[in-house]
């Protein structure tokens, strides 16, 4: 693939509450512009912004890196957060380390995670304790081109 | 999505820069010093004509002449044209519309009551299915999200709007109970959006209202009657029912919201799965909903108010909900209505998008709106998309203006 043949485009996670899904809203409106099919913009739209809010509910906010191609979109988000200890835990529905607070803000219901995997054709969690998460995910446009 | 209702007299337009400020979809540009409406991506809302201080966006209603092609005239009337008179009643009201060759009415009540209640059918059943409803009883709403959020459409509830089960419900009645022929069948409209889904109605083939007028007109037809001592025909049927609007929906998790910029925001939520455990979301476009439409006169807050005081002298009529005569569903399936897609392929757009970025980044980033563009960002857009001049932007030449 050559450079052309793809976007990159970042959005900026910050640390606050009242402006989450500011990142994922963005892409969001980044895709209808391509003219990604709905259905494909919304399985992007639920994944991007569940990392988004996990970016800022147990990290310090982070980086939304996304490349867009005509076969397939893959978001990188990136936080220097704690890290997830133990990964098929953090997978489960329901389970959730978020704080008191965080829950109080109507996060944290331990569906983060799931919620991303249900939506997305690829996803690997790259995480290191005390250094931090990358979440890298890929939504194909075309099935068939899955393979290639 | 082409068909509309709002249109400009470019003869008025002096350019200015007003609808292209509030414009909630940023469908409006001013080129050649006139302002142009995008009709692709014109929701009909209105926000356009009512901030207008030249009067250049007309909303297109029908002539009151074309009554005279029909026998038997109803008049579809929304009960808050009642409230836009502080200093006439209803039974004063009535006997001049009569005059204006009407001879029927039928309140919108009906609609809303056959409407909440198909609503709570419907629901009954998706009780336990996690999803979000979105009642379609505002066409701008409808139209926004078949324009900006596709990926809702299968949320929409496909019941026909209250003026439409209104419509079919006279047709029924008016034929088949008092055996009228060649019946007439006009809506007095609140607003733009209306009178678009009366003449091209989303999710049906055709409208059952023969024509729309505005209920400003009528409100400056009844004042301009100067005849005090005119008479009720005695045939003259007067049809309501007692209904409290959104009664039935207060029984589910229902969000009322209304104003186009917070249904954006609502519905840029909903996409992304934030559905705070709502069965439903009413959105009306106008803040206040129809209590403010556009082609109303009285201010919303003091209609809404003085509605409660108006009573009807009629028998209000008994419907019995069980034997509806005729489809409230939507006879289209609205999920199959594609819009005109673009020929160009991810690829060129995405590159036309790389090239937009770039753009955006040596303009001011002020907003003026002085090239035609409602901001920097559409109009590193248009220059992209529609070869305009980059030389429009008053700031790239002569620079910033410092502050002090």
């Amino acid at each position: 693939m050559t450079d052309s043949d793809y976007v990159r485009v970042k959005f900026p996670i910050e640390k606050d509450f009242s402006t989450a899904g500011n990142a994922s809203s963005g892409l969001k409106k980044l895709l209808k512009a391509v003219g990604i099919p709905p259905e494909i913009m919304r399985k992007i739209a639920v994944a991007s912004f569940e990392a988004e809010i996990n970016a800022i509910a147990h990290a310090n906010g982070g980086e939304m890196d996304v490349l867009i191609s005509p076969n397939h979109i893959t978001v990188i988000v990136k936080d220097n957060g704690p890290g997830i200890p133990d990964i098929k835990l953090a997978m489960t529905p329901g389970y959730s380390t978020a704080s008191e607070e965080v829950r109080n803000m109507g996060f944290g219901a331990g569906m983060g995670l799931p919620n991303i995997k249900k939506n997305v054709d690829e996803l690997k969690i790259d995480t290191e304790l005390g250094v931090g998460t990358t979440l890298t995910f890929t939504v194909y446009l075309n099935k068939k081109n899955e393979s290639t | 999505m082409k068909a509309h209702s709002i249109k400009l007299i470019p003869e008025k337009c002096l350019g200015c820069t007003h609808c292209l400020r509030v414009c909630p979809v940023q469908a409006i540009r001013i080129r050649n010093k006139k302002a142009h409406i995008n009709e692709n991506i014109c929701i009909d809302c209105g926000e356009c004509v009512r901030i207008c201080p030249y009067n250049a966006h007309e909303i297109i209603i029908d002539d009151t002449s074309i009554i005279n092609n029909y026998s038997y005239k109803i008049l579809i009337v929304p009960d808050v044209f009642w409230s836009q008179f502080p200093d006439l009643e209803p039974e004063e009201i009535i006997p001049l519309i009569n005059y204006l060759g009407f001879n029927a009415i039928i309140s919108d009540s009906i609609g809303f009551k056959l409407f909440e209640q198909q609503i709570e059918i419907f629901l009954s059943k998706k009780l336990n299915d996690n999803r979000t409803y979105i009642i379609p009883n505002c066409p701008a709403v409808v139209r926004l999200i078949f324009t900006r959020f596709p990926s809702l459409i299968p949320d929409i509830i496909p019941i026909k709007n209250t003026y439409e089960i209104t419509s079919y419900f006279a047709k029924y009645y008016f034929e088949n109970i008092l055996n009228k022929k060649n019946i007439g069948i006009f809506l007095l409209s609140t607003c733009s959006a209306r009178v678009t889904s009366s003449k091209n109605p989303i999710g049906e083939k055709k409208s059952l209202i023969d024509g729309t007028f505005s209920i400003k007109s009528f409100y400056n037809r009844i004042k301009s009657i100067n005849n005090k001592n005119l008479t009720l025909d005695e045939n003259f049927v007067f049809l309501y029912t007692n209904f409290r609007k959104n009664s039935i929906l207060r029984k589910f998790n229902t969000l009322n919201i209304t104003g186009t910029e917070y249904i954006i925001d609502t519905l840029d939520k909903l996409e992304s799965n934030q559905k705070f455990n709502l069965k439903i979301i009413n959105p009306y476009s106008c803040i206040l909903g129809c209590y403010n439409g556009i082609l109303n006169v009285q201010n919303p807050y003091l209609a809404r108010k003085l509605l409660r005081t108006k009573k009807f002298l009629y028998e209000p009529l008994e419907i019995d909900i069980n034997n509806i005569p005729f489809n409230v569903y939507l006879s289209e399936n609205i999920n199959l209505i594609k819009e005109e897609k673009n020929n160009e392929n991810i690829l060129e757009k995405l590159k036309k998008i790389n090239k937009i970025e770039e753009i955006y980044k040596i303009l001011p980033h002020l907003d003026c709106g002085g090239c035609g563009s409602p901001n920097c960002h559409s109009f590193a857009e248009d220059i992209v998309n529609e070869n305009i001049d980059i030389n429009l932007c008053v700031f790239l030449n002569k620079g910033i203006p410092e502050r002090k």
